[in-house]
Protein backbone atom coordinates (compact mmCIF):
# COMPACT_ATOMS: atom_id res chain seq x y z
CA UNK A 1 0.00 0.00 0.00
CA UNK A 2 0.91 3.42 -1.31
CA UNK A 3 0.15 6.82 0.41
CA UNK A 4 0.86 10.52 -0.62
CA UNK A 5 0.22 13.42 1.63
CA UNK A 6 -2.04 16.13 -0.05
CA UNK A 7 -2.53 19.86 0.99
CA UNK A 8 -6.03 20.95 1.90
CA UNK A 9 -6.71 24.13 -0.50
CA UNK A 10 -9.81 24.89 1.84
CA UNK A 11 -8.19 24.75 5.24
CA UNK A 12 -4.54 25.61 4.22
CA UNK A 13 -3.87 29.79 4.82
CA UNK A 14 -1.32 31.72 5.85
CA UNK A 15 -1.44 30.45 9.90
CA UNK A 16 -1.24 26.75 8.70
CA UNK A 17 -0.85 24.43 6.37
CA UNK A 18 -3.34 21.44 6.76
CA UNK A 19 -2.60 17.99 5.02
CA UNK A 20 -4.33 14.84 4.70
CA UNK A 21 -3.51 11.14 2.88
CA UNK A 22 -4.51 9.81 0.26
CA UNK A 23 -3.88 6.03 -0.23
CA UNK A 24 -3.35 4.49 -3.06
CA UNK A 25 -4.56 5.95 -6.41
CA UNK A 26 -7.87 6.43 -4.58
CA UNK A 27 -9.80 9.68 -5.32
CA UNK A 28 -10.64 10.76 -1.75
CA UNK A 29 -8.27 11.57 1.37
CA UNK A 30 -8.72 9.85 4.58
CA UNK A 31 -10.42 12.88 6.07
CA UNK A 32 -13.05 12.97 3.02
CA UNK A 33 -13.48 9.11 4.37
CA UNK A 34 -14.15 10.92 8.20
CA UNK A 35 -16.85 12.77 6.41
CA UNK A 36 -18.63 10.44 4.54
CA UNK A 37 -18.47 8.12 7.18
CA UNK A 38 -19.94 9.78 9.83
CA UNK A 39 -22.30 12.33 7.83
CA UNK A 40 -25.44 10.73 8.41
CA UNK A 41 -24.88 10.65 12.12
CA UNK A 42 -22.96 13.12 12.80
CA UNK A 43 -23.30 16.24 10.28
CA UNK A 44 -23.22 18.98 13.06
CA UNK A 45 -19.86 17.57 14.44
CA UNK A 46 -18.37 17.65 11.50
CA UNK A 47 -19.61 20.81 10.87
CA UNK A 48 -18.02 22.24 14.33
CA UNK A 49 -14.93 20.03 13.19
CA UNK A 50 -14.34 21.95 9.66
CA UNK A 51 -14.93 25.26 11.00
CA UNK A 52 -12.13 24.95 13.61
CA UNK A 53 -9.39 23.86 10.67
CA UNK A 54 -10.74 26.73 8.76
CA UNK A 55 -10.11 28.81 11.47
CA UNK A 56 -6.66 27.17 12.75
CA UNK A 57 -5.61 27.45 8.38
CA UNK A 58 -6.38 31.01 8.47
CA UNK A 59 -6.53 32.65 12.02
CA UNK A 60 -4.54 31.43 14.81
CA UNK A 61 -2.47 28.39 13.81
CA UNK A 62 -2.68 25.07 15.05
CA UNK A 63 -2.16 25.82 18.58
CA UNK A 64 -1.15 23.57 21.06
CA UNK A 65 -4.32 23.92 23.61
CA UNK A 66 -6.46 23.03 20.37
CA UNK A 67 -5.74 19.62 20.41
CA UNK A 68 -5.80 16.69 22.75
CA UNK A 69 -2.12 15.58 22.92
CA UNK A 70 -0.72 12.35 23.99
CA UNK A 71 -2.49 10.27 21.44
CA UNK A 72 0.66 7.72 20.09
CA UNK A 73 3.45 8.05 21.79
CA UNK A 74 5.62 10.41 23.37
CA UNK A 75 7.01 12.60 20.77
CA UNK A 76 5.12 11.26 17.23
CA UNK A 77 2.80 14.39 17.61
CA UNK A 78 -0.21 12.39 17.08
CA UNK A 79 -3.41 14.00 18.90
CA UNK A 80 -6.93 14.47 18.33
CA UNK A 81 -8.48 17.29 17.34
CA UNK A 82 -10.53 19.04 20.82
CA UNK A 83 -14.55 19.31 19.52
CA UNK A 84 -17.31 20.76 20.98
CA UNK A 85 -18.11 19.44 24.66
CA UNK A 86 -20.12 16.73 24.53
CA UNK A 87 -19.63 15.56 21.05
CA UNK A 88 -18.73 12.11 19.78
CA UNK A 89 -15.97 11.90 17.01
CA UNK A 90 -12.41 11.90 17.26
CA UNK A 91 -10.53 12.88 14.60
CA UNK A 92 -6.75 11.68 14.70
CA UNK A 93 -4.00 14.18 13.49
CA UNK A 94 0.15 14.53 13.08
CA UNK A 95 0.84 17.96 14.31
CA UNK A 96 4.19 19.86 13.63
CA UNK A 97 4.50 22.91 15.41
CA UNK A 98 1.52 25.39 14.99
CA UNK A 99 2.24 25.81 11.08
CA UNK A 100 1.54 21.58 10.01
CA UNK A 101 -1.14 19.72 10.70
CA UNK A 102 -1.63 16.38 8.80
CA UNK A 103 -5.10 14.92 8.59
CA UNK A 104 -5.82 11.09 9.43
CA UNK A 105 -9.24 9.39 9.83
CA UNK A 106 -10.87 8.44 13.21
CA UNK A 107 -14.93 7.89 14.13
CA UNK A 108 -17.03 7.91 16.84
CA UNK A 109 -15.80 7.37 20.34
CA UNK A 110 -18.37 5.32 22.25
CA UNK A 111 -19.19 6.60 25.82
CA UNK A 112 -19.09 3.24 26.97
CA UNK A 113 -15.27 2.81 26.63
CA UNK A 114 -12.28 5.00 28.47
CA UNK A 115 -9.24 4.27 25.86
CA UNK A 116 -9.42 4.06 21.91
CA UNK A 117 -7.82 0.65 21.81
CA UNK A 118 -11.42 -0.83 23.16
CA UNK A 119 -12.69 0.07 19.62
CA UNK A 120 -11.47 -1.46 16.53
CA UNK A 121 -11.38 1.42 13.75
CA UNK A 122 -10.49 4.32 16.31
CA UNK A 123 -7.11 1.78 16.89
CA UNK A 124 -6.54 1.25 13.54
CA UNK A 125 -6.37 5.01 12.15
CA UNK A 126 -4.59 5.90 15.30
CA UNK A 127 -1.55 3.18 14.33
CA UNK A 128 -1.81 4.29 11.11
CA UNK A 129 -1.06 7.49 11.66
CA UNK A 130 1.82 6.80 14.06
CA UNK A 131 3.26 4.78 11.41
CA UNK A 132 2.96 7.60 9.16
CA UNK A 133 4.50 10.07 11.70
CA UNK A 134 7.70 7.67 12.46
CA UNK A 135 8.50 7.39 8.45
CA UNK A 136 7.83 11.47 8.31
CA UNK A 137 10.34 11.87 11.39
CA UNK A 138 13.03 9.53 9.32
CA UNK A 139 12.88 11.40 5.82
CA UNK A 140 13.13 15.28 7.94
CA UNK A 141 16.06 13.69 9.69
CA UNK A 142 17.49 12.28 6.32
CA UNK A 143 16.32 15.41 4.75
CA UNK A 144 14.34 13.67 1.96
CA UNK A 145 11.44 16.01 3.56
CA UNK A 146 12.55 19.55 4.48
CA UNK A 147 10.39 22.16 5.89
CA UNK A 148 9.44 25.51 3.44
CA UNK A 149 11.20 28.78 4.42
CA UNK A 150 8.69 29.87 6.35
CA UNK A 151 7.83 26.58 8.06
CA UNK A 152 4.18 26.43 6.83
CA UNK A 153 4.81 23.37 4.49
CA UNK A 154 6.81 20.18 3.85
CA UNK A 155 8.82 20.50 0.87
CA UNK A 156 10.47 17.26 -0.52
CA UNK A 157 9.19 13.28 -1.15
CA UNK A 158 5.76 12.95 0.25
CA UNK A 159 4.80 9.66 -1.06
CA UNK A 160 5.17 6.63 1.21
CA UNK A 161 5.09 2.69 0.75
CA UNK A 162 3.72 1.19 3.81
CA UNK A 163 4.99 -2.42 3.01
CA UNK A 164 7.35 -1.92 6.15
CA UNK A 165 4.85 -1.37 8.34
CA UNK B 1 -8.09 20.59 -10.23
CA UNK B 2 -5.94 18.64 -8.34
CA UNK B 3 -2.19 18.49 -8.66
CA UNK B 4 0.34 16.23 -6.61
CA UNK B 5 0.16 18.78 -3.69
CA UNK B 6 -2.77 20.50 -3.57
CA UNK B 7 -6.22 18.76 -3.20
CA UNK B 8 -9.70 20.49 -3.96
CA UNK B 9 -12.08 18.57 -2.12
CA UNK B 10 -15.77 18.64 -3.50
CA UNK B 11 -16.71 16.90 -0.31
CA UNK B 12 -15.42 19.27 1.94
CA UNK B 13 -16.68 21.53 -0.27
CA UNK B 14 -20.42 20.45 0.24
CA UNK B 15 -19.67 20.49 4.07
CA UNK B 16 -18.25 23.98 3.81
CA UNK B 17 -21.11 25.13 2.08
CA UNK B 18 -23.20 24.49 4.94
CA UNK B 19 -21.34 26.52 7.41
CA UNK B 20 -22.82 30.28 7.36
CA UNK B 21 -20.52 33.08 7.66
CA UNK B 22 -22.03 33.70 11.28
CA UNK B 23 -21.23 30.55 12.11
CA UNK B 24 -17.52 30.46 11.27
CA UNK B 25 -17.28 34.30 12.58
CA UNK B 26 -18.27 32.37 16.00
CA UNK B 27 -15.84 29.38 15.70
CA UNK B 28 -13.08 32.44 15.01
CA UNK B 29 -14.02 33.77 18.20
CA UNK B 30 -13.89 31.06 20.50
CA UNK B 31 -10.49 30.59 18.67
CA UNK B 32 -8.76 33.91 18.61
CA UNK B 33 -10.10 34.35 22.17
CA UNK B 34 -8.57 31.34 23.66
CA UNK B 35 -5.38 32.08 21.66
CA UNK B 36 -5.28 35.44 23.83
CA UNK B 37 -5.85 33.73 26.72
CA UNK B 38 -3.14 31.52 26.01
CA UNK B 39 -0.27 34.55 24.68
CA UNK B 40 -0.96 36.18 27.90
CA UNK B 41 -0.46 33.47 29.70
CA UNK B 42 3.09 32.94 28.09
CA UNK B 43 3.86 36.98 28.50
CA UNK B 44 2.97 36.09 32.36
CA UNK B 45 5.00 33.30 31.97
CA UNK B 46 1.91 31.39 33.95
CA UNK B 47 1.30 27.78 33.40
CA UNK B 48 -2.36 26.40 33.60
CA UNK B 49 -2.20 26.17 37.21
CA UNK B 50 -1.56 29.71 37.81
CA UNK B 51 -4.65 30.83 35.69
CA UNK B 52 -6.10 28.47 37.90
CA UNK B 53 -5.05 29.80 41.14
CA UNK B 54 -5.44 33.44 39.73
CA UNK B 55 -8.99 33.20 38.81
CA UNK B 56 -9.42 30.93 42.44
CA UNK B 57 -11.15 27.68 40.42
CA UNK B 58 -10.27 24.08 42.03
CA UNK B 59 -10.63 21.49 38.97
CA UNK B 60 -7.69 22.28 36.38
CA UNK B 61 -9.93 21.04 33.74
CA UNK B 62 -11.83 24.05 33.02
CA UNK B 63 -8.57 26.03 32.46
CA UNK B 64 -7.96 23.39 29.59
CA UNK B 65 -11.51 23.63 28.54
CA UNK B 66 -11.22 27.41 28.19
CA UNK B 67 -7.54 27.27 26.01
CA UNK B 68 -9.60 24.37 24.02
CA UNK B 69 -11.30 27.07 21.93
CA UNK B 70 -14.29 25.45 21.91
CA UNK B 71 -15.52 27.21 25.04
CA UNK B 72 -18.84 29.28 24.86
CA UNK B 73 -17.65 32.04 27.62
CA UNK B 74 -20.07 33.75 29.53
CA UNK B 75 -19.60 37.69 30.65
CA UNK B 76 -18.47 37.06 33.92
CA UNK B 77 -15.45 34.24 32.86
CA UNK B 78 -14.64 37.13 30.50
CA UNK B 79 -14.37 40.10 32.70
CA UNK B 80 -12.48 37.53 35.46
CA UNK B 81 -9.93 36.65 33.04
CA UNK B 82 -9.50 40.23 31.88
CA UNK B 83 -8.93 40.98 35.89
CA UNK B 84 -6.64 38.13 36.36
CA UNK B 85 -4.40 38.71 33.09
CA UNK B 86 -4.42 42.38 32.92
CA UNK B 87 -5.68 42.29 29.06
CA UNK B 88 -8.89 43.37 27.06
CA UNK B 89 -10.73 40.39 26.05
CA UNK B 90 -13.47 42.47 24.93
CA UNK B 91 -12.57 46.01 23.51
CA UNK B 92 -15.69 47.11 25.08
CA UNK B 93 -14.03 50.63 26.29
CA UNK B 94 -16.13 53.58 25.83
CA UNK B 95 -14.69 55.06 22.67
CA UNK B 96 -14.39 58.82 22.15
CA UNK B 97 -17.01 60.57 20.37
CA UNK B 98 -17.20 62.07 16.94
CA UNK B 99 -17.34 65.72 17.52
CA UNK B 100 -19.06 68.16 15.01
CA UNK B 101 -17.94 71.57 15.69
CA UNK B 102 -19.53 74.81 13.88
CA UNK B 103 -18.02 78.01 13.49
CA UNK B 104 -20.22 81.27 14.05
CA UNK B 105 -18.15 84.34 13.74
CA UNK B 106 -20.56 86.98 15.47
CA UNK B 107 -19.28 90.12 12.48
CA UNK B 108 -22.42 92.42 13.62
CA UNK B 109 -21.03 93.45 17.14
CA UNK B 110 -18.13 95.88 15.72
CA UNK B 111 -15.12 95.18 18.48
CA UNK B 112 -13.13 97.77 19.66
CA UNK B 113 -9.95 95.99 19.37
CA UNK B 114 -11.69 94.47 15.81
CA UNK B 115 -11.37 91.06 17.27
CA UNK B 116 -14.23 88.81 16.39
CA UNK B 117 -16.21 86.49 18.48
CA UNK B 118 -16.58 82.91 17.17
CA UNK B 119 -18.72 80.73 18.80
CA UNK B 120 -17.87 76.90 18.59
CA UNK B 121 -20.44 74.31 18.95
CA UNK B 122 -19.65 70.67 20.23
CA UNK B 123 -22.02 67.84 19.63
CA UNK B 124 -22.09 65.16 20.40
CA UNK B 125 -24.39 61.88 21.06
CA UNK B 126 -24.70 62.30 24.42
CA UNK B 127 -25.46 65.85 24.68
CA UNK B 128 -29.08 67.30 24.31
CA UNK B 129 -27.71 70.39 23.32
CA UNK B 130 -24.84 71.57 21.58
CA UNK B 131 -22.17 73.20 24.20
CA UNK B 132 -21.17 76.17 23.16
CA UNK B 133 -17.58 77.80 23.62
CA UNK B 134 -16.93 81.02 23.10
CA UNK B 135 -13.20 82.16 21.60
CA UNK B 136 -11.61 85.69 20.25
CA UNK B 137 -10.94 84.70 16.32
Amino acid sequence: MKCRLVKLSKFSSNKATVYSIIINNEQNTLFDKFIQENANSFINELKDISKRLVTIGHKTGARENFFKRNEGIPGDGICALYDEPGSHLRLYCIRYGTQIIVLGNGGPKPKSIRSFQENEKLTDENYFLRWLSKEISKRIKNRDIEYSNDYLEFVGELEFDDTQK
Amino acid sequence: MNNMKTYNSEIIDNLLDTITPLEQAQTDAKMMLAARISDAMKAKGWKNKDLLAAVNKENPSVITKWLSGTHNFTMDTLVELQRALDINLMDIEEKREDIVIDFHTDTSKNNINKTKLAHIYCYSSKSKKPDKINCLA
